[in-house]
């Protein structure tokens, strides 16, 4: 898995940042969501197409993510939107990365930590 | 006003994902709408740029393993759904009605090992198992290539339910199903005894769900797969 922009840092976090967007937006398709992340973070993260697909379908294996397939203009176009499974997972997840994001926060900074 | 894409340059795209090994119609949907959606952004930089040069460089982005990543994830996450399926079927032979026929076959089965041809009876369902996936396999492969010339596409749950779900099931019972000859077999011990008709039992169960119960509902179960098998 490859995410290009800011380096390793944001590997882990793909499948939170996918399943927020989904949150927040019903469903998506697959081009969508490279062009909306590139949007929010004003380009400094770009998911890499051959990143993107294969965590997409984990999510979908893993019942998180339900397909549906609609026609646009010639062609057929694929969207993912959150299973019930898969809202409750998103909670989960973004709180992991609330602790994640605190935790870091107290190592790398050690002096607005103290409590 | 934005440039779009033409049929036959859409009908391209499918060609160029089967070039580069992308055989199932499932992925390929994906992958021309994501090629498609980038070369029309392309364009839009761009608009001086040839079809062939845009696809090109919006195929570059997938970097140097190309689609396969794409392809080889798809296939991961169709041989788990595949797995669930048995497994959601495997639980219905554990509750009424279905258990009282398992318990009755687990117990014949323990019982037949007292038998004098005990052995060559568990052998012989053993090995007929094997024949009828072996029959199923030709026959299916068969039939998905014949639809496959009608419809030119190519489905790849379709290819799980249909081929590679078999296999599988019979190397992991030949793994644990490890009784060289007939004086083995009436030697073993109470432990082993009981162990050896659950997994006669257990492959014949699985086996009847991979052969019988999910081909059936293939077409059912294909369309809750694929929204996009209804609409083509």
């Amino acid at each position: 898995m490859s995410i290009m922009g800011n380096h390793k840092l944001y590997k882990g976090s793909l499948q939170t940042i996918i399943l927020k967007l989904l949150a927040s937006n019903t469903k998506m398709y697959g081009y969508e969501i490279t062009q909306k992340v590139k949007e929010l973070t004003k380009g400094e993260l770009k998911i890499t197409e051959g990143a993107l697909y294969p965590a997409l379908h984990k999510l979908e294996a893993d019942g998180l993510l339900n397909v549906e397939v609609a026609k646009v203009g010639n062609r057929l176009r694929k969207y993912y939107k959150l299973t019930e499974n898969g809202t409750k997972e998103t909670a989960n997840k973004l709180e992991e990365m609330q602790e994640f994001l605190k935790t870091m926060q107290h190592l790398v900074n050690p002096k607005f930590s103290l409590e | 006003m934005a440039m779009k894409l033409t049929e036959s340059q859409i009908e391209s795209l499918y060609q160029f994902t089967r070039q580069h090994y992308v055989e199932y119609y499932d992925v390929q949907v994906e992958l021309v709408d994501h090629l498609a959606n980038d070369i029309e952004q392309i364009w839009e930089q761009q608009p001086g740029l040839s079809f062939n040069d845009a696809r090109d460089k919006s195929f570059k982005k997938f970097g140097v393993f190309g689609f396969m990543n794409v392809v080889e994830s798809k296939e991961a996450q169709m041989a788990k759904k595949y797995f669930k399926l048995v497994l959601k079927f495997a639980k219905e032979w554990l509750s009424l009605p279905k258990i009282i026929l398992t318990l009755l076959l687990l117990f014949g089965f323990y019982q037949l090992q007292k038998f004098t041809f005990g052995y060559e009876i568990y052998i012989g369902v053993f090995l007929l198992v094997i024949v009828a996936q072996f029959f199923m396999l030709f026959n299916n492969s068969r039939k998905l290539k014949q639809n496959q010339k009608q419809t030119q596409k190519k489905w790849l749950f379709e290819h799980v339910l249909s081929i590679q779900g078999y296999g599988n099931t019979a190397v992991i019972f030949i793994y644990f199903f490890r009784i060289s000859n007939a004086e083995e077999f009436f030697a073993m011990g109470d432990f082993k005894r009981v162990y050896t008709a659950l997994l006669i039992t257990g492959f014949l169960i699985i086996s009847y769900i991979t052969l019988v119960v999910i081909p059936k509902k293939a077409k059912e179960l294909l369309i809750q797969n694929y929204p996009e098998y209804q609409i083509t």
